[in-house]
């Protein structure tokens, strides 16, 4: 897959959103009325096969999976994207219902089209949005001096990350070579 | 051959009387003469005096129980979703500071890294003066630790640090700093590394290993997949437990509802759950104590990058410390570890993504990192967080980080890089979304003083949850007494890490063990009489 940086085209300029950033109040008043919005939206269900994450949410961490974890994630291996959707879906679903419900805010947020364009400058659906797109998307929260989209940033980028650093297939990526094969192999015999 | 006894396989074989609250079928209403919220360092050994000195205890526990034989797999996905609270991802509730708390029989014993270090003589003198803790003295606490270390076997580690430790050492030494060798709760050790996944050799002396199978060898009941909803209070104190079994995915309340009667309450369920369950409660608190003081020895770290290999991720995680810094004349104090550096647990540190998380995890084998444990608490401007309930009554944790922290966090970035870069780093990175891999100590001190400290922007992390329910002789400044005796509710005391009334400045597990030894005993003298 290629991973060539494209320019955010349609979305806002990195300009225009510093300056929303910089004028923090409008952001957290567009924050606080599209939070509303979606307390107020239809009920949220799981896709098939999950406990937490919508479809849409699937399609957010599918987009966001190899744009966070760089070339070290086989964007091309569905096994490992199937593993790391059902692994981001656990990690959301064992949080007790508070943490459950900021992360829900966040992520409908996400998925309100004026919020995407105007606060992540992604103007299509994630499933659309291009890697360049979605990189500028985590740098511009990563970089913004509003601590709210900095907590953003660290908790998708947290999910995603564990979604992959979790699985066995990750550690030639990270020079893990595991559990010392030889207390796996003494821990695991058969009783005599 | 495997070589490791299954513990509770052949306990249960023998008799010993455990139930799976998911299994029940049917209301129960279970009585004894004390009951125990709670199997971690406070449960756990409250509960074997209290089944020693001839009382009929049951323990209550959250959590799942897990043993040796699940943990052979090593591995932190499995660890971290089943054996800590929140599958792992439990935070402060702005998300700022990420906590690391056990959730299974044994508690945080089952997944500690094993530091067993007593409490400092200036925390115990502080805890006298300051809150009027009657016999916290070392004199009298002496015998307790003496005690604990005996029954756990704790020890200073006498097999060479792994190079992440041995390194924080180097680094020490070569400033004229203070260090030594961490005591660890150890026996028979194989120098894994994977204390924080469940001991898979019996190894580390946790509640799960020692204290809870003694207490069910004598008769205790460990009831698990148990949630106490609430204490019924009455005139003369707690009248019962009201319970919510859990299924078998340790979340989902089955729907059947369980009752405890006991003589007397005992509550360990942590600084973040004891707290929360006497709020649901509506347990009395007329000073407004309760939820209060809640310290965490907040951490952040550094991440050098060596020549050489480090391979941070086997070896006894912990095994130097260093405080030099954890006295200072002005200002908060830290101490100087090290964390384990397998894959999952060191990403978060990173704060990075894309092509720079591909490039930093490429080289986890060469990774070293410093953590900084601030002593909070001892201060008005950093006296803890609070334990707060929502509608539902789910626990959240609100902590604050004052300007007199936030420098304390500043001079720690400093003193760990000067640490790795005496070690002999080719690098050294802040955890903070601005570091990045300095390559001299130069460097490195300049950009660290125009970091900006601000939540989310620096990596933050707990693995120290203690008080909520401090312990003072004065009810106007405490939730129990010296004894752990709440202060208005008679059969009641709080045996767990939510009685310090400020951290530590260690590891707490000891204090734990060292506290409840003394006021269980007390417990069960008073309860005998």
């Amino acid at each position: 897959m290629s991973r060539t940086l494209s320019s955010p085209g349609t979305g806002i300029d990195r300009r225009q959103f510093l300056k929303l950033s910089a004028g923090g109040t409008a952001t957290l008043a567009l924050l606080g009325a599209s939070s509303q919005l979606t307390g107020c939206s239809a009920t949220v269900i799981a896709a098939p096969g999950m406990q937490f994450l919508t479809p849409d949410d699937v399609a957010l961490f599918t987009a966001l999976l190899p744009v966070v974890n760089g070339t070290a994630y086989p964007a091309a291996d569905a096994a490992v994207r199937d593993r790391a959707l059902q692994r981001i879906d656990e990690a959301c679903a064992l949080l007790q219902a508070p943490a459950r419900a900021e992360l829900r805010k966040l992520i409908g947020l996400l998925h309100l089209r004026v919020f995407r364009r105007l606060v992540c400058g992604v103007s299509t659906g994630w499933d659309q949005a291009s890697a360049g797109e979605l990189t500028a998307f985590l740098q511009r929260w990563r970089d913004s001096r509003v601590g709210l989209f900095n907590a953003g940033y660290r908790a998708l980028t947290k999910l995603a990350a564990v979604g992959w650093w979790s699985q066995a297939a990750s550690w030639p990526g990270s020079t893990y070579p595991g559990p010392p094969a030889w207390a796996l192999a003494a821990l695991n015999a058969p009783s005599a | 051959m495997s070589t490791i006894n299954d513990i509770y396989a052949d306990g249960i074989a023998s008799g010993w009387k455990l139930i799976n609250a998911a299994t029940l079928t049917e209301s129960r209403t279970f009585e004894a003469d004390v009951v125990i919220v709670g199997s971690g360092a406070g449960g756990g050994t409250a509960a074997e005096i209290l089944v020693e000195a001839g009382l009929s205890v049951l323990m209550l526990e959250e959590g799942a129980l897990y043993t040796a034989a699940d943990f052979k797999d090593m591995d932190e996905w499995r660890g971290y979703t089943t054996l800590y609270q929140e599958g792992g991802g439990r935070s402060t509730s702005d998300g700022a500071v990420a906590i690391f708390q056990g959730r299974a029989v044994g508690g945080t014993t089952t997944v500690n890294w094993t530091t067993s270090l007593r409490t400092p003589e200036q925390t115990l003198a502080h805890w006298s003066q300051a809150f009027g803790v009657q016999g916290a003295d070392m004199a009298t606490m002496g015998p307790w630790f003496e005690r604990a270390e005996a029954r756990l076997g704790i020890a200073p580690w006498a097999a060479e640090p792994n190079r992440n430790n041995a390194l924080l050492r180097d680094g020490c030494e070569k400033l004229g700093w203070k260090w030594k060798t961490i005591p660890r709760n150890v026996r028979g050790c194989w120098n894994l590394g994977y204390c924080g996944m469940g001991c898979p050799t019996n190894a580390k002396q946790s509640m799960l290993v020692t204290t809870i199978p003694a207490a069910l060898q004598k008769g205790m009941t460990l009831l698990h997949h148990a949630r106490v909803d609430r204490l019924l209070l009455g005139p003369a104190g707690v009248e019962a437990l009201s319970i919510s079994a859990l299924g078998q995915d340790v979340r989902t309340p089955t729907g059947l509802k369980l009752t405890v009667r006991a003589r007397h309450y005992v509550l360990a369920g942590g600084a973040i759950n004891t707290p929360a369950l006497l709020l649901r409660s509506s347990a009395p608190d007329p000073h407004g104590t309760l939820g209060r003081r809640t310290c965490i020895h907040p951490v952040n770290g550094t991440l050098a990058l060596f020549d050489d290999k480090v391979n941070g991720f086997h070896g006894a995680p912990q095994s130097i410390y260093s405080d030099q810094f954890l006295w200072p004349e002005q200002g908060v104090g830290y101490k100087l570890e090290v964390p384990p550096l397998q894959p999952m647990l060191t990403t978060g540190l990173f704060g990075s993504h894309g092509a720079d998380l591909t490039r930093d995890m490429a080289r986890l084998d060469h990774a070293q990192v410093n953590v900084a444990l601030m002593r909070d608490g001892f201060t008005e401007a950093t006296a803890g967080g609070r334990v707060r309930i929502d509608d539902a009554g789910n626990p959240l944790l609100d902590y604050e980080i004052s300007d007199e922290l936030w420098a304390a966090f500043q001079r720690s970035f400093l003193s760990m890089a000067e640490a790795q870069f005496a070690a002999g780093a080719r690098s050294v990175r802040p955890g903070h979304l601005d570091g990045r891999d300095y390559t001299s100590w130069e460097q490195a001190r300049e950009a660290i003083k125009s970091l900006a400290m601000q939540k989310h922007r620096v990596t933050l992390y707990t693995a120290h949850l203690m008080g909520g329910c401090t312990m003072s002789s004065d009810p106007g400044r405490g939730v129990v007494d010296s004894n752990g005796q709440h202060h208005q509710l008679p059969n009641l005391s709080v045996l767990d890490g939510s009685i310090f009334p400020t951290s530590i400045g260690a590891n707490p597990q000891l204090s734990i063990y060292a506290f409840v030894g003394r006021n269980a005993t007390h417990l069960a003298q008073t309860l005998k009489a």
